[in-house]
């Protein structure tokens, strides 16, 4: 009875400390750490060693932060107060220095050492640090999505809207799998849970298959939890496979294809080695069709106007027929027999997906060729809407240091949005679960969430003991010269 | 005619293509003669074609340079034969994937059909992931050793790689950082990497430019 | 390939594509001006540049400790403008290194690269009348892609040793693999890039770092010769139009915004402008 009582109490009391703001979870963690190394320094005492030496005073704050933070993830079966721990510890050293009489020598002690620290001791300790998750167990941490995340979610969410399809260029490798392929996870768990319809490409032969089997593990999850129909391979969503390209930007190459055979002529099968235009999603969607005849009767309508110009009409009329976007009366069957179509059949590739009729192209990169497609799609009259601009989105996800290179099309409005990282990862995965609930990525995102956190606050505090280690040098500098003098 | 005017002129005539398609007619399939729908398709496939020639020269290039290595008892030759066990246990394991009973489609391929894929995502891919994370140890210790306040511009960059990395981990984003960090990646970031990318893109232009006008000197140009 | 490159990466930065036109054709202008002018053996100024200067004094540092020069010129691709200007940068390495008998190795991450830098190298140790001393199996191809390079690249630096990292061209995360391992073995380290996301980390590591535009100006402040020099100078004519028209920009869209203006100078001058020209553009 009396150990259900008590661990009824411990849950409780847990439950509370967890509940604290953050500055005060700081400072009970430093609290009880600067107990705990009291504690640990009458031991060394009682042992007969002299407690108030900075090496002794450092081992029990250690001994203390460790002991708390072993402690507290057991408790909490989470990691999360462990970081508490951490910075606490740093927080008792500083207190046990200043109380301690000859608190000089203790930072005297430290600050040189930090200078000299060994390459293999901060490898040391990083590793542990990020392995700490994976032993005290993951933990939610909830970042506020940057308005980047949130384009990138409202462009596909655009698309589910106006039933436009997404092109999703799967061009990462399998070293940057550690930020890209959680993006991926998301990026395709929005766009199945909410039935975006999406053909993917992949120009990177190590992650085709990674890629694939994740778009089929996620399937699989809709189709069990909605049903068999729900979602379906050919109808919403399409794997076009592996194409070989020159360099990172080489897909390009591929677009003046797409642009004049169309997704149907340029690709001709999917990964399965069957034709593209047997697919239902390869159909043309109404909105595309829509705005193609609204900017045709908008041509109509000006061309009166311009007839008395030298400017080229005809030339602009031509460009918004249906026929024009990818077939001449002469070229159609050639585009068509050049699509790769079965022996004996002809396909008029017009009448199927063109490239300006997805509403988003969202690759997912290690580097990012967004800039040249950008390009592209400013140049290119048929890719532009009735209002002059451009009628497809771009969206981004690529690794943390390429971001800010990208801001700059953020900013303009050509990029939609951007994932960075597993930063933009966890942020996406957020507004997903807030929106819809948890997901099939969510325990992916969480997994690499924690690591990553703690490898990033570890270099934070890096550089903040490296500085304050300098500063304390060149303070003990001056001392001494005046000391000296 | 010389073999350097011969490449002087075809690069004149590919460059001029590309400058009419993209710069006076836009990408203008099906517009006017249909001209560009015809010959641009060529064109990409000749460039996805060029590309692929680079595979071939890599093969030569490290057969031919470890093969020399291995018959004259060079440094390191041993190093040499394992690269040749490697490419050849995979290559052989390519081959019996491609030539061995292939399974229906999407399914994957079982027995000895499946070493090559058990290669690359067991293996392989654990490998990548694992040279990629060597950045992480890099970085820390490049920040331990150099990220010092030494002046007034320094300690500013200090400040922001501090309100940065904080606002970068959600156990330390307090909403006040993470609003700063936000302002600084719209404002400041972006300002200094448009300049930047200005610099660049002019830079890439500028020797575009020379080669297209075959007027580029300097030292492949002198020593082919 | 680089022209198409580059010309995609041009027509992104403006808005309209007329406009785009209008300034290719003003830079192509610019430069066979400004070339005339520089080929009448005209001077132009340029500021001194600390990076390039210092390969001399890094190669110098090698001779004295006895151990070779590493020289990395990227993983970009044959074409791209930094690999081309890597290669100038090799030139006069390896003609300093062959001058001071030290040796250069020189790795790469892609096949195409190798017949042309072993080309350069042994040219440039035969102006120096050390043909003898060139060594065609310091110059390798390292494959597997980036990290792969990267790795063997790190390992070939720890085992010879290096005195001095000479790494100019396009790179990407391996940067810092690279210039963290020399930092660790103690070489001198110059770095130059156009790769913008790279700058960070290459100053955190190298001794001196050349910053995209001052990489690509690394052929001019070299060799002098007149049509990079003219090229530099139809660079800099272009960002001061460019800049103008944010400053005239930004001034008339305040203007307008508070309303001290009806209409948007800069904006409708661009609207209008190129309608006269409409025979010209081909376009909507």
């Amino acid at each position: 009875m009396s150990c259900v009582i008590g661990q009824v109490s411990a849950d409780r009391v847990i439950e509370w400390v967890l509940g604290q703001p953050l500055w005060l979870r700081w400072l009970g963690s430093a609290g009880i750490i600067f107990l705990l190394s009291l504690l640990v320094s009458v031991v060394i005492a009682a042992l007969g060693r002299e407690s108030r030496k900075p090496g002794a005073l450092c081992l029990s704050v250690g001994v203390a932060t460790a002991v708390a933070l072993v402690g507290w993830s057991v408790a909490t079966r989470s990691g999360s107060m462990a970081v508490h721990q951490l910075f606490g510890g740093a927080l008792a050293v500083i207190v046990r220095a200043v109380l301690v009489s000859n608190r000089l020598e203790v930072l005297d002690w430290i600050a040189p050492r930090v200078d000299r620290l060994s390459y293999r001791i901060v490898y040391v300790g990083l590793a542990m640090l990020l392995a700490l998750p994976f032993i005290v167990g993951h933990w939610e941490s909830k970042p506020r999505p940057r308005a980047i995340t949130r384009g990138l979610y409202d462009a596909i969410e655009e698309c589910g809207r106006t039933g436009k399809p997404v092109f999703l260029l799967n061009a990462w490798i399998m070293d940057s799998r550690g930020e890209n392929q959680p993006q991926f996870e998301v990026i395709v768990d929005h766009l199945m849970r909410q039935r975006v319809k999406f053909v993917m490409l992949s120009f990177s032969p190590d992650t085709t298959l990674v890629g694939r089997s994740l778009c089929q593990k996620i399937e699989r999850y809709y189709k069990d939890r909605y049903g068999e129909d729900y979602i379906q391979y050919g109808r919403d969503w399409l794997e076009i496979g592996y194409r070989p390209i020159y360099q990172t930007n080489g897909w390009l190459a591929w677009v003046p294809n797409m642009k004049t055979k169309g997704i149907v002529g340029a690709f001709t099968t999917d990964y399965m080695g069957v034709d593209l235009w047997k697919y239902p999603i390869m159909a043309r969607p109404q909105a595309a069709l829509e705005e193609e005849r609204a900017k045709e009767a908008a041509e109509g309508k000006e061309a009166p106007k311009e007839a008395g110009s030298p400017s080229g009409t005809e030339s602009d009329g031509g460009a918004g027929s249906e026929q024009g976007t990818g077939a001449s009366d002469a070229g159609s069957t050639d585009g068509a027999a050049e699509g790769g179509v079965s022996e004996g059949e002809t396909v008029d590739t017009s009448k199927y997906l063109q490239l300006g009729d997805f509403g988003l192209i969202l690759e997912v990169h290690y580097v990012g060729t967004v800039e040249q497609l950008i390009g592209l799609i400013r140049l290119d009259n048929e890719l532009r809407g009735p209002d002059g601009k451009p009628k497809i989105k771009v969206g981004l996800g690529t690794v943390n240091m390429v971001v800010n290179q990208m801001l700059p099309y953020y900013d303009s409005g050509d990029l939609s949005g951007i994932l960075a990282g597993v930063q933009g990862a966890v942020e996406y995965s957020e507004l997903l679960q807030d929106e819809y609930g948890e997901g099939p990525s969510r325990e992916g995102v969480r997994q690499r969430a924690n690591p990553y956190s703690m490898g990033v606050l570890f270099v934070l505090s890096v550089i903040i003991l490296g500085n304050l280690s300098t500063l304390w040098q060149k303070i003990s500098e001056r001392r001494e010269a005046r000391g000296a003098d | 005619m010389s073999k350097e005017r011969i490449i002087r002129t075809t690069i004149l005539v590919a460059g001029i293509y590309f400058i009419v398609e993209f710069l006076i007619k836009g990408i203008s399939s099906g517009v006017d003669n249909g001209f560009f729908k015809k010959v641009t398709p060529v064109f990409t496939d000749v460039l996805i074609v060029i590309g692929l020639f680079a595979i071939g020269i890599g093969l030569v290039n490290i057969f031919m340079l470890h093969s020399h290595r291995i018959i004259r008892f060079r440094p390191n030759w041993e190093h040499s034969i394992v690269l040749f066990v490697g490419f050849f246990t995979v290559m052989t394991f390519a081959v019996l994937k491609w030539t061995g009973p292939q399974p229906p489609p999407g399914q994957p391929h079982v027995g000895a059909g499946n070493l090559f894929d058990y290669v690359v995502t067991k293996i392989l891919v654990h490998m990548n992931s694992t040279i990629y994370s060597f950045l992480a140890f890099f970085v820390t210790s490049a920040a331990l050793r150099a990220f010092r306040v030494r002046g007034l511009e320094s300690a500013v960059m200090m400040v922001s790689a501090v309100i940065v990395l904080s606002a970068m981990a959600p156990e330390t984003s307090f909403p006040f950082l993470a609003q700063f960090r936000e302002w600084m990646d719209a404002k400041i970031n972006t300002a200094v990497f448009r300049a930047l990318t200005f610099g660049m893109i002019l830079g890439g232009i500028t020797v575009a430019m020379r080669m297209w006008l075959g007027i580029e000197r300097g030292a492949m140009f002198e020593a082919t | 390939m680089v022209l198409l490159t580059a010309g995609y990466f041009f027509l992104s930065i403006t808005p309209d594509p007329w406009l785009q036109r209008v300034l290719f054709f003003l830079f192509g202008a610019g430069l066979l001006a400004y070339l005339s002018y520089t080929r009448r053996g005209r001077q132009m100024f340029m500021r001194r540049i600390a990076g390039l200067d210092k390969i001399d004094e890094a190669v110098g540092r090698a001779v004295e400790m006895g151990r070779p020069v590493f020289f990395v010129p990227g993983i970009g691709w044959l074409a791209d403008p930094g690999t081309l200007t890597a290669f100038g940068l090799l030139e006069r390495a390896a003609r300093l290194c062959s001058r001071y008998d030290v040796r250069l190795c020189v790795a790469t991450a892609s096949p195409e690269m190798v017949p042309v830098m072993v080309n350069i190298v042994r040219e440039a140790y035969r102006a120096e009348g050390k043909h003898e001393s060139f060594n065609e199996d310091d110059i390798r191809y390292l494959p597997g892609g980036q990290f792969y390079f990267a790795v063997a690249a790190m390992g070939w630096m720890r085992r010879e040793r290096i005195a001095a990292s000479l790494l100019f061209g396009s790179f990407f995360a391996e940067a810092l693999m690279l210039s963290e391992t020399a930092q660790q073995l103690g070489a001198v380290q110059i770095s130059g890039t156009e790769q913008p996301m790279q700058i960070p980390f290459l100053i955190a590591t190298c001794d001196y770092v050349l910053i995209v535009e001052e990489y690509l100006a690394a052929h001019a402040y070299l060799m002098r010769e007149p049509v990079h020099l003219a090229s530099i100078r139809t660079q800099d004519l272009l960002k001061g139009v460019m800049m103008l028209l944010m400053v005239l920009g930004v001034i008339s869209a305040t203007l307008f915004a508070v309303g001290v203006i009806d209409v948007n100078v800069v904006e409708r001058f661009l609207e209008e402008f190129h309608k006269p020209l409409k025979w010209f553009r081909g376009g909507s």
